[in-house]
């Protein structure tokens, strides 16, 4: 005996999936027609469908959105590497420095926070100001939600992207300066994998044989036994415009929280705008 | 001056089958209609999407129906052309009908 009842599963990732006035008289007409003798597979390839038009559709919708997330997250290296050299400047947060564990990790971390915050609210405003603030116009109410929810998904996108890096093989995560190594600044040690020793440059003191006076030297450490290789050459300096340019797994990882924020963010704020429209 | 932007041929078809179907014009009937000429499966989903294309264009027009029961408490969508989508179609029929009358017939068979 065919059931009367279409697949809830399909049924529950319709009306979720396609948004708006379309969705219910979609929703009634493939009920109409399961019910007049379609079949589960019938419906099931009717709701997928509906799903992969609806969400090229939106994606279609909001591609000045997208282009314009991928463009700017491109800019967050660059940026980071720009606020590390500043948090590191002992004359404007030496004393956060200086501060007790945990306190000073607490301090760094909401100071990362609130600058890549303000990094993807620049992103915004920008963004309002190139495009929407000529086709939409934004109500102050709405603008600011999107910036409350811009940092929070920050917040929760990089602690999720934390926790998933922690998960890769410790050596994976050294020598892409992901997980806890992603603290490592862009300028201070490299990990190299030299005929399958992993190595790490450290800045350590040593004794100048010159002068006889203790200094702080770049040097090569075998992690394996520990030993101090004399110092290879110094690469050159990070610049912004050089992490701007950077493909590799960190700097690439390093983007990803801000595209995801910006597109969350964006993403909300079209929704509002769309649905005060289609009120109007 | 007349608009220059023709219609596509799933347009069409949609228009052709909104203006025979004439007051009972939703989804349901529309993709029945669509299925019996074409002989094979036709998306709801596309439909409502082509649908809501040209409606943006200003080409046919929806209203909602009353909820029934058999689908589950779900109103229907009607659609009507407008006299814009009506222009639209003629134009189309002209130009398709003198395209095929230039066209010569194919050796030993009528086209």
């Amino acid at each position: 005996m065919k059931p009367t009842a279409p697949p809830r599963i399909a049924t529950w990732l319709l009306e979720h999936s396609t948004p708006g006035p379309r969705n219910e008289a979609l929703a009634g007409d493939l009920l109409e027609e399961f019910r007049q003798g379609r079949s589960a597979a019938w419906y099931w390839r009717q709701v997928l469908a509906a799903i992969a038009i609806a969400c090229f559709r939106e994606t279609l919708d909001r591609r000045t959105m997208l282009l314009f997330a991928v463009l700017w997250s491109i800019l967050a290296p660059g940026w980071d590497l720009l606020i590390e050299n500043v948090e590191h400047n002992p004359a404007l947060f030496g004393p956060m420095w200086t501060l007790a564990w945990p306190w000073s990790t607490f301090a760094a971390l909401g100071l990362s926070l609130l600058i890549g915050g303000a990094f993807i609210w620049t992103g915004v405003l920008v963004y309002l100001l190139l495009y929407g603030a000529m086709t939409l116009s934004f109500s102050l109410r709405g603008l600011r939600r999107t910036l409350a929810l811009s940092l929070s998904a920050f917040i929760a996108i990089s602690a999720a992207m934390f926790a998933l890096t922690l998960l890769l093989p410790v050596t994976t995560q050294a020598m892409n300066g992901l997980g806890l190594n992603a603290f490592i600044t862009p300028s201070a040690p490299k990990y190299e994998k030299q005929k399958n020793i992993y190595r790490v440059y450290r800045f350590t003191r040593q004794i100048d044989p010159q002068t006889g006076k203790s200094v702080v030297v770049r040097a090569l450490v075998d992690i394996d036994s520990n030993d101090f290789y004399p110092p290879p050459p110094a690469p050159a300096p990070p610049t912004p415009l050089s992490e701007i340019k950077n493909t590799n797994t960190r700097a690439i990882v390093a983007r990803l929280p801000y595209f995801l924020s910006m597109i969350y963010a964006l993403w909300g704020l079209s929704r509002l705008e769309k649905r005060r429209r289609t009120m109007a | 001056m007349p608009d220059r932007s023709y219609l596509g041929e799933f347009e069409l078809m949609i228009l052709l089958a909104v203006l025979h179907l004439g007051d009972d014009a939703y989804g349901v009937p529309i993709s029945r209609e669509l299925e019996r000429h074409r002989g094979r499966d036709v998306s709801v989903g596309s439909v409502y999407a082509a649908l809501e294309r040209l409606e943006s264009k200003g080409l046919v027009a929806s209203s909602l129906g009353d909820p029934t029961p058999e689908r589950g408490g779900k109103a229907k969508r009607y659609f009507r052309i407008t006299k814009e989508g009506l222009r639209q179609v003629r134009e189309t029929r002209r130009v398709l009908t003198e395209l095929w009358r230039k066209l010569p017939e194919l050796k030993g068979e009528s086209i």
